[in-house]
Formats: structure tokens, sequence, C-alpha cells
């Protein structure tokens, strides 16, 4: 229902019929964690002893996306983790290697590399897509950049044993510099056209509730969006698969933000 | 980065001077050590706190913003190969300094 058209009477209008009111959604990206790549880095709780399980059972599909922004797509000679899981059946990790490729390895197919040419001070959306039986496919802001058969790795089952580090490796080195947000696992492969959809979220759509794919999302940590409040541990609101983080207060909150 | 950071490498002697509430560090542990854990890293942002400008001033060194810690610590072989590899943070000392 539209606002409508006065007819010069303050007490009478007529409805535009067709002009529909946008809905307003409640989760802008607005923040981003930034990390110093010297010392700052995340962990699940190592009690816990959990990391997400990629894929229904550890032998669904999947898909990883997150957004990310370094001032070095090099790590000056040495690699950048983002992700690395340690203690666990497949220790599987995405990191920017030394000449800036995306890759994601320890996987049960080996390692799979995003061939797209990052460069430094840029915020890209990337997504790593993968259908257990046949392809995994790197997705950069709602584009594909690369495709390998994975079928090899059809079964092979990932589990939630083990310790996740967030922007370093398993023993706090390999720090990643720079800036990530939205941070999402979901329980299914994502199309372009749905990687696009978050890309170009800029009205804030909730990851959870806003898309017609939101019943997929099984990990989602947010990084102080919307509200831009520090919290430690980070949370994740889907599972509550908080993530410890290390030597960092609230001024790893950044407004550096890519939407 | 955005942020006004400065860190500091404080020796294993002076370490237990450290106010971790002072540092973005969390503890002794979480802080990140130099590969003989010899040397501990903090960092803040702005202004020195009081506990480490006095232990820096002890030393006769001043904090180095990140621009500078991050090309020694990433970008010279001296960094690398003192600071690439991380150990597990050494045992706190046991008995008290002494004055």
């Amino acid at each position: 229902m539209g606002l409508g058209v006065g007819n010069g009477n303050a007490n009478q209008w007529t409805p535009t019929a067709g002009a529909a009111v946008p809905p307003v959604y409640s989760c802008p990206t607005d923040y981003s964690i930034e990390f110093d790549g010297l010392t700052e880095n995340g962990t699940t709780p190592p009690l816990g002893n959990l990391i997400p399980l990629l894929g229904a059972a550890g032998t669904g599909n999947f898909c990883i996306s997150f957004w990310f922004k370094t001032p070095d797509v090099t790590g000056a000679g040495t690699n950048q983790r983002i992700f690395n899981v340690t203690g666990s059946a497949y220790n599987w990790t995405v990191y920017l290697n030394t000449t800036g490729k995306l890759i994601i390895a320890g996987t049960p197919w080996g390692s799979d590399v995003c061939n797209f040419v990052f460069n430094d001070n840029t915020w890209y959306h990337v997504a790593y897509s993968a259908a257990r039986g046949s392809f995994g496919r790197w997705v950069v802001n709602g584009a594909q950049s690369d495709v390998k058969n994975i079928s090899a790795g059809a079964g092979l089952a990932f589990t939630s044993a083990g310790i996740m580090q967030l922007a370093s490796n398993g023993s706090g080195a390999q720090l990643f510099e720079g800036n990530l947000t939205e941070i999402a696992i979901w329980n299914n492969i994502m199309s372009d056209a749905k990687l696009t959809e978050l890309y170009t979220n800029t009205a804030g759509k909730c990851y959870g509730s806003d898309f017609s794919f939101s019943s997929d999302l099984a990990y989602y940590w947010s990084c102080f969006n919307p509200s831009g409040v520090f919290t430690n541990p980070m949370v994740d609101s889907v599972t509550s698969l908080n993530i410890n983080l290390a030597n960092m207060d609230a001024t790893n909150v950044s407004t550096d933000t890519p939407l | 980065m955005a942020r006004d950071l400065y860190y500091a490498r404080i020796p294993y002697d002076y370490a237990r001077d450290i106010k971790w509430d002072e540092v973005m560090e969390n503890d002794w542990d979480s802080a990140r050590w130099n590969t003989d854990q010899t040397e501990v890293m903090v960092h803040w942002v702005g202004k020195t706190p009081g506990g480490i400008k006095k232990i820096l001033d002890v030393l006769k060194q001043t904090p180095q913003p990140h621009f500078i810690e991050n090309n020694y610590i990433r970008k010279t072989e001296d960094g690398k190969n003192k600071w690439e590899l991380r150990p597990i943070p050494p045992k706190p000392p046991k008995t008290p300094k002494k004055k």
C-alpha cells in the first residue's frame, strides 16, 4: 500500500495501487573485526573441542562465505590463515598464500585454489561452495572464479571434533592482517545468484531470516553487526560455536565495511 | 591499519612486571613469545600505559607503531627468524624478583 494521493482536503486521500513500501531490514553491515597480523587471533573454545561441521553429517554439501580485506594479500611472504582447524579428521584451512591466492586445503579432496587476483586494501566477498559428489567452486563478488572436480572426496566425513583458529594457524602464527565480516557457513551449495544477494546486501537483510536460503545457515559470526558492541567471545548466532578472541578489545571493532 | 597501535617487546626477566590489564594481551599465556621464549610482545592503542612505560624506560626502549613492528616481524630476516615460529609460552618465574 502506497501513501496515496491527496485531494486538497487534509482529511481525505486516495490510496495509490502498486506503490509498495520497501521493507526495512535490521541487519546492516556496519562493522567488521580487525586483526593486526601480529598477535590478535581467535579460537573456538578448547574445552568444548568443537569446530564447525562442514555439511550435514560431515558429508553434505556446504558453503563458506565471508568478506575480507587486507593491506597485503601476500602477507609479506608469509601465509595468512583465515580459518584453520586442528585436531580433527580433516584439518581444513582457508588461507591466503604468499602469492595472494586464496586456498582451501586439508579437505577430503586435497586442496582447491582460487585464482582470482586479489588487490591490497580492497573488500571482497568470497565463498567456497562444495557439492560433495561433484564440484567445488570459488565465487568472488558473486561470480564464479574457479571450479574443481571434488567427487573423489564424496562420502569422506568431516567431524565436529577439533579446534578452529580464526586469523592464525594452530600455533598462533601465520596471522591474518586486515578485516573480516559476515562470516557464514551454510549447509548447502550456493548459486552465484544467492551469493550475489549476499554481495549486494546493502538493504541490511539478516542472514538468519531474510533470505530465501536463510534456513541453510549453519554457523554465523556477524562480527559485531549490527550493534557494533565488542563481545568476547565473538558470538555465533546459530549454534553458539563462539570464538574466543585473544589479545583483542573494543578497538578491534572497525567501521571499515564493504557495504 | 586504522587504529593507533603501539608495540613493545619485553624481555622475559621483565615480563613479570607487565600489568596485563594495561595492554590488549589477555595474559602471559595468550601473549606472543618469540621463538626462543626470551621476549614477549604486548600492544595497546594510543598513549603508552604507565606500567609499560616504566619497563621501557629501564630498558631504554621506545614503543613502536604498527607499521614499524609489522615491518620488522614480517619483512626482515631478523624478525622472521626470531618471531615467525610461535612457541608455547615459557613458564612464569616462580620466585619473586629480587629488589
